[in-house]
């Protein structure tokens, strides 16, 4: 294995976020309060009924774009307990459903796994990565999972193992493929560098 | 025909060897001097009595020792058998075209009786008596394809086809070219094969894909690949590259010809008629060094395809450690030097 120079296929990429207008209802879940992408999903007005999920207050000057009568915002102070409360509003019907999601990529791909848990398509769901590109990470030896790991290389909490972190992502997992980098020549750990900010 | 059937390790002490006549048949994976990533996918029919494409399922001397290995690493690392939960009927359309093809292929090996739905299968070598009921779970001891697979020699891994795409939602992967089921199964074709350089920037997998799209029942095609690996050790998975990564420092010119080994995967894909899914075969053939220049022409062209070959690919690959070393060794190979 090696740090690879091209892009890797199964990396996602992040469009923006853009209200869906074939979709009946939309369900925005708010990861991260990141005022500028919040700023420009709102140059446009949402197409139907709006319900959001946020993690942080709901006071926020963020969701300032957001201070309409008819629309719902929920605040958690935890990603657990946002998380939760997305499978919950999941788990009624879904038909017509758009889901968002916007903040960090391990919280995206958890709001993915649940929209996928009941049936969502890939079309109707969609993710856009803001606040910071920290990395969930998979360690490939142990099967531990780490998150918002900012470096090329990270010390695996699970096994202790000095891993690179790969391009090579898993939607399944949520994650970043993570190796052990010094399997071949142990103890040489090349310069651990911050390239996911 | 009767196998003799080798005993022989894949791991530890690495008593795996080929017999003379394993080398002669073995599927030496380069028409030309020069190695380029294609799609170079065939008909996979029955072809030269003897090779290894004679049968559907080949089955050669290794086959006990091969099947010893995969039960050892599924025993010792979990995540080697997957199965998502859809894909049920892909793994009975599995088990079913393994043990037709192995029972007709192979008759003094395997027999396979069928009364509607009562199954009984035999499998001489591994001293293997099941009576079963074909679609019921509950009457074998592991799951159908992680059953028939720790009878079968290399990889098994089931494709679902939907939304224009094919799906790796199962497999048994404990001979592989460093890639980990674990953390690919559920990927689609193209972010499965994410990692390769170069072949998808020419549209090799875009191509690959429309074809195996297409794929029908009973017209199951086959394609080579080929790596390198210190040692015949079939499991060289990420998960293990702690273990098996030490080994590429350990090539010297005088231990090459013995300790590299090249990896041909010969891949088979059939679709699956109940399921509509497809089953990839990979099965892996090592032969070192010293094996592979007993016969002249293959020591002159193996010289030139590693010596050429683009270093995107030696990376990728992982031949870079040890690439210079076997150029070297094998250039007394080579008397033209071309
Ligand atoms: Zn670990």
């Amino acid at each position: 294995m090696s740090a690879y120079t091209y892009r890797v296929r199964s990396q996602p990429n992040y469009p923006s976020l853009k209200w869906d207008v074939s979709g009946a209802r939309h369900l925005l879940v708010i990861l991260d309060l990141d005022t500028n992408s919040i700023a420009e999903l709102c140059r446009s007005p949402c197409p139907g009924p709006l319900e959001i999920l946020v993690r942080g207050e709901a006071t926020h000057p963020a969701l300032i774009p957001f201070n309409k009568a008819n629309i719902l915002i929920h605040s958690f102070a935890s990603m657990d307990t946002l998380i939760v409360a997305l499978e919950n509003a999941l788990d009624q019907t879904t038909m017509g459903l758009r889901l968002y999601a916007l903040g960090h990529e391990d919280g995206l791909w958890k709001c993915n796994k649940a929209g996928q848990k009941v049936g969502m398509s890939r079309d109707e769901i969609q993710l856009a990565q803001a606040s910071t590109t920290g990395r969930p990470v998979y360690c490939v030896h142990c099967g531990h999972h780490m998150n918002l790991i900012h470096t090329n290389i990270t010390v695996c909490t699970g096994c202790k193992r000095h891993l690179l972190v790969r391009d090579h992502f898993s939607r399944l997992l949520g994650a970043y493929m993570g190796f052990q980098i010094d399997a071949e020549s142990p103890g040489l750990i090349p310069a651990v560098e911050e390239v996911f900010p | 025909m009767s196998i003799p059937f080798r005993q022989e390790t894949f791991r530890d002490d690495f008593t795996y060897r080929n017999s003379a006549e394993a080398v002669r048949r073995f599927p030496f994976p380069f028409p030309q001097d020069a190695y380029m990533y294609s799609v170079n996918i065939e008909p996979h029919v029955s072809v030269d009595p003897g090779s290894v494409y004679e049968h559907t399922f080949d089955i050669d001397e290794h086959y006990i020792a091969e099947c010893e290995d995969r039960a050892i690493t599924l025993g010792k690392t979990k995540n080697r058998f997957l199965a998502l939960p859809h894909m049920m009927d892909a793994q009975w359309d599995t088990l079913e075209l393994l043990m037709t093809s192995m029972a007709r292929d192979y008759p003094d090996l395997f027999a396979l009786s069928r009364d509607g739905a009562k199954w009984h299968w035999m499998n001489k070598p591994l001293n293997i008596d099941q009576h079963f009921v074909f679609g019921d779970t509950r009457t074998l001891p592991y799951a159908p394809l992680e059953y028939i697979s720790r009878q079968g020699q290399g990889d098994f891994i089931l494709l679902d086809q939907r939304e224009g795409n094919l799906w790796v939602d199962a497999g048994v992967v404990t001979t592989q070219a460093d890639w980990s089921l674990a953390f690919d199964v559920g990927m689609s074709f193209n972010e499965w094969h994410g990692p390769v350089p170069m072949a998808a920037e020419i549209g090799v997998f875009d191509r690959a894909l429309k074809f195996l799209l297409m794929l029908q029942h009973g017209a199951p095609v086959r394609r080579l690949n080929w790596t390198m690996t210190i040692n015949p050790r079939l499991d060289t998975s990420p998960e293990h590259y702690d273990q098996w990564g030490p080994d590429r420092a350990s090539v010297t010119p005088e231990n090459v010809g013995a300790k590299v080994h090249l990896r041909v995967e010969v891949q088979t894909l059939f679709r699956l008629p109940r399921s509509n899914g497809v089953l990839f075969g990979v099965r892996c053939y090592l032969a070192s060094l010293n094996d592979l220049v007993t016969n002249p022409a293959w020591g002159q062209r193996l010289h030139r395809v590693l010596r050429d070959l683009p270093q995107p690919l030696a990376e990728y690959k992982g031949l870079v450690r040890y690439r210079q070393t076997a150029v070297d060794w094998l250039k007394q190979f080579d008397q033209s030097h071309s």
